[in-house]
Formats: structure tokens, sequence, C-alpha cells
């Protein structure tokens, strides 16, 4: 196995809400950052190598803490926000909207064009892919499937539908296409 | 036909060759091919016939509004939008050099020995041979991982000088450059800013393996006209057989008929070579921002914010057909 990245590597984290692809810096021969790009494939050669080298797990813990950086790069901006003297916190004008609402709303009406919500899909996807059930899953090809599934979800509610593949035996059906395609998602009554 | 394996004298005894002494070969094998490859990949200035071609896309930011009373409400200023920057279509190909043709028979004695089924000594047929050296070779020629045997091939990096690698253009000329909009460049002092000032970020460069020639370390048994056992040269490229491994790769990886042409596409079937080529915007709502430029000039305008987040995933791939 030889790649430009072989045994260079700096970081790696998703790169999309999707998840369908992943940044890999690699150092060069004159120290400088490289990028490169893999995308998420079992099917491929170097996506297959890459996961040998770096498992999903770390990729997800990377994604995340790279996110929370961001995220405290936000709450910086937002601090300095607030202590503008012409912003008024005083909270008379917040919503008290209930959790049930809120989930209820997330994922009854999802907004796929807006951006904090895509941030709160890309979370549920790899708060999906954290859970022990996921994560010691066997490697055949209905766990695959769904791993994919999630990945490639559109909305909560696809992304929970791929998951309970895992906790509720649920089944999916595949287009007979060479592309991966789900036509359905089979719920056991039971 | 079938694929052998081809026997070498180990200084004792006459034995089968290692995996990795036929690994050797192949990457030879792949070395002779890359000398004047016969699948070739060119980078033009526009209107290139390897597609889909790529489209790079930013954030741009919202217009600004100026008021002589207050700031226009961030609900009312207009929203950063994508803005579509250049078409890429700069590589074409893969185009296929068809003027070669098949290197003749060597004759019953004209290829390495093996060992058969009965634990003989036997002479590869013509079949055999292209087995066992040349689809080999081209079989690892495909692989994603780049080594010596993938020679002559390729692949996209995002440098544009790469030890051991061409730059198809020679003129360090991208085929994709991923722009995004310059978070730095947009000012409150400066409003209202030009809306569209993007920055790049990544180029990327289609690449050429050409890695330098290493013999394989273990040389090929032969049968002569007297019912002897003859080593073959292991630095003599210019011998009868290994003459036939340069004109025959070159010519199967071309024109093979039997599904081990080489070929090239996007997002198609076959293994990723090199980086993706993605396209990444930033996925902020918009960085709502002011400026009291005087009591009478009240400026707002939404700049493009957030993190890089990747849109479009391309890939090129390399593929028998």
């Amino acid at each position: 196995m030889s790649y430009l990245w072989s045994d260079k590597i700096t970081d790696y984290y998703y790169s999309n809400p999707e998840l369908d692809t992943v940044a890999v810096l690699w150092k060069d021969e004159d120290d400088k950052i490289r990028e490169h790009y893999i995308k998420v494939d079992d099917s491929d050669q170097q996506w297959s190598d890459f996961i040998i080298e770096v498992p999903y797990e770390q990729i997800r813990i990377r994604t995340e803490a790279r996110h929370e950086l961001f995220r405290e790069e936000f709450r910086e901006a937002f601090r300095n926000y607030a202590k503008r003297s012409d912003v008024n916190l005083d909270g008379s004008t917040a919503t008290t909207e209930s959790i049930n609402e809120i989930v209820f709303g997330f994922m009854s009406a999802y907004d796929d064009t807006d951006a904090e919500q895509k941030e709160e899909l890309f979370k549920l996807k790899l708060k999906i892919f954290e859970q022990e059930i996921v994560r010691n899953s066997k490697s055949d090809d209905k766990f695959k499937n769904a791993k994919t599934f999630i990945r490639k979800a559109q909305n909560p509610m696809e992304v929970m539908l791929g998951y309970m593949v895992f906790t509720s035996d649920a089944k999916l059906k595949l287009a007979p296409t060479k592309k991966f395609e789900v036509k359905g998602v089979y719920l056991p009554a039971k | 036909m079938a694929v052998r394996i081809p026997v070498k004298y180990d200084g004792t005894n006459i034995v089968e060759m290692t995996t990795g002494e036929r690994t050797e070969w192949y990457a030879y094998i792949a070395y002779l091919y890359a000398q004047a490859p016969t699948v070739t990949l060119t980078v033009v200035s526009g209107s290139g016939t390897l597609t889909p071609g790529l489209t790079d896309t930013r954030m741009q930011a919202g217009a600004g509004v100026t008021s002589a009373t207050a700031f226009v409400a961030e609900g009312t200023t207009a929203e950063p939008s994508v803005v579509t920057g250049t078409a890429y279509d700069k590589i074409t190909g893969p185009t296929y050099n068809t003027s070669g043709s098949a290197a003749g028979d060597l004759g019953a004695i004209g290829y390495p020995l093996y060992i058969n089924v009965d634990n003989d000594l036997q002479v590869m047929t013509q079949a055999d041979y292209v087995d066992t050296f040349i689809y080999a070779t081209l079989d690892a020629m495909i692989t994603a991982s780049e080594d010596a045997t993938t020679n002559g091939t390729y692949t996209i990096a995002t440098a544009s000088s790469v030890t051991n690698y061409t730059e198809v253009s020679g003129a360090g000329t991208a085929v994709f450059i991923d722009t995004r909009a310059n978070t730095a460049a947009y000012t409150a002092a400066g409003m209202p800013e030009t809306i569209d000032q993007p920055t790049n970020i990544t180029s990327y460069f289609l690449q050429r393996q050409n890695l330098a020639r290493s013999f394989p370390s273990a040389a090929c048994l032969f049968a002569d006209s007297g019912g002897d056992i003859s080593q073959g040269p292991l630095a003599a490229d210019d011998s009868t057989f290994n003459a036939a491994l340069a004109v025959d790769i070159k010519f199967r990886a071309a024109e093979d008929t039997a599904g081990h042409k080489l070929s090239y596409n996007i997002n198609g079937s076959g293994n990723t070579r090199g980086t993706a080529i993605v396209d990444t915007r930033l996925d902020g709502a918009g960085a709502y921002t002011t400026n009291l430029v005087n009591a009478d000039d009240y400026r707002a305008q939404e700049f493009p914010n957030g993190s890089a987040a990747t849109i479009g995933t391309n890939t090129l791939k390399i593929v028998h057909v």
C-alpha cells in the first residue's frame, strides 16, 4: 500500500455533513501540509486502505474535536458581540419552545437550507456512529449498507430509519442498480 | 493459458519465484510501459473530453445597504449567496496510441520456465506469458495504491511538483482550483464591500508517475536449444524476451480486447487515483456586520462565514475496459 499520504498523515476529518468525504492532511518532503480528499466508499480500495490505517472511530473523534474548535471560535465571537453596548440580551424576545416542539420540528420539518439544522443533522449522524451498537456491528452487507444510508441521509428521519437497522431489525430495500440507492425501509411490527 | 509462476535459480536449486520477486517483474514491465505510455491523458485549456467537467462554487456577501436613520435589520439585509465560479474541463483522454502490434511468438523455447503439475520444468506458451507477465502487470497498474507497478499511469495531487511524478501540463496548470470567500477581505470599514471576494484554497494537478528503472532481483530461467537451462539476463533490457515485454505491455494497454485495456474516467467505475477533487464552500448563515460611518450613514452587510464544507467530490478513476 502506497499513497502520497502513507505514513505522513497529520490530521483527518469528515469534510461535509453528509459524511461522504474525508479530508486528510499530510506533510510533504518540504514539511508543507497538503490536503488530500478521499470519498467514503466501501468498495473503493483507497478508502479501504485508509480506514485500516485510521479507523472510523478515530475519524469521528477528530471531526468532533475540529467542530468543537469552530464552536469555541463561534462562542468567542458571540461573547464579543454580547459585550457590545447596543445588544439587548435580556431575553424578553426569546422564544421558549419546549424540547418536544424543538425535536418534533427538527424531525418533521427539517430545512436543508438552514445551516444550523444541517449542522445538527451532521452531529446526529456522528452521534449515531458513536453508538456501541453501530460501532460494534458486524461487517456484513446489511450493516454496511445501513451505515452508507445514514451517511447519505438527507434528513433526521432517514438517519433514524437507518439507525433502526441496528436497533430494531429494520431492513433496507435496495434498488437493483449498481449505484447505492435505498427504495424503502422495512420496519418489523414488533 | 494460465498464470504461471516463473522459476529462478537460488544458488542451489531451481525454485519458484516469490510473490515479491514477481511484483518486481511487474514493476520492471510498468517501467518499460512508462517510457512511452500508449494510454494518455493531457491537460488542455478547455473543452477537455474527460467528463463530467468540474465547476467551482463559493459564497459571496449579500449586497451592502445604507440608511440615514438606523442600521437595516439582519432580517432585511441580503443573505450571502452561492456564486458559480469557473467551469473546469481541462483533461482530455484517454487517448490510445494504436499504432503498435503484439510481439511475435518467441517460439517453443522463447519464454520462461515454470514447474508444471507433474513437477517438471516446462516452457510457458505465448498465452501463458501474456497472462503471467503482461496481464498481471496491467492488473497491478490499475490499483488505487501507487507504487512501482503503477508507473506510467496518472493521478491527481494537490501539489504541482511531486517526487517521481511529472506534472502533465508541464506548466503548472491546475485541472481544478477550489476557491472560497476570503473572509479576511470583508471588513466593516470597507462596507459596502465587493460582494464576491474569492481566494484560492486548493489547486489540483494531473500527474503521471515516472519512477526510475529498477531491475528484478530474480532472473527468469529459459530452456536452450540443446536442452539445457540458462538464466535470463537481469539487466539486459535489449534481450529478445525483454523487448517482447516492452512491445506487449504497450500494445495490450491500448489495444487489448480481453478486458485489460487501460482507461480513465471521472466518478465512474474503477479505483480512485490520488486525491478526490473537492469543491468547498463556507457553510455559515452569514455574518451580519454594521458600521456607523456618521450620524446620517448607517451601513450593514452580511458577509460569508462559517467553516469549510465539501459540496462536491469528484474522483479520477482508473479501470480496465
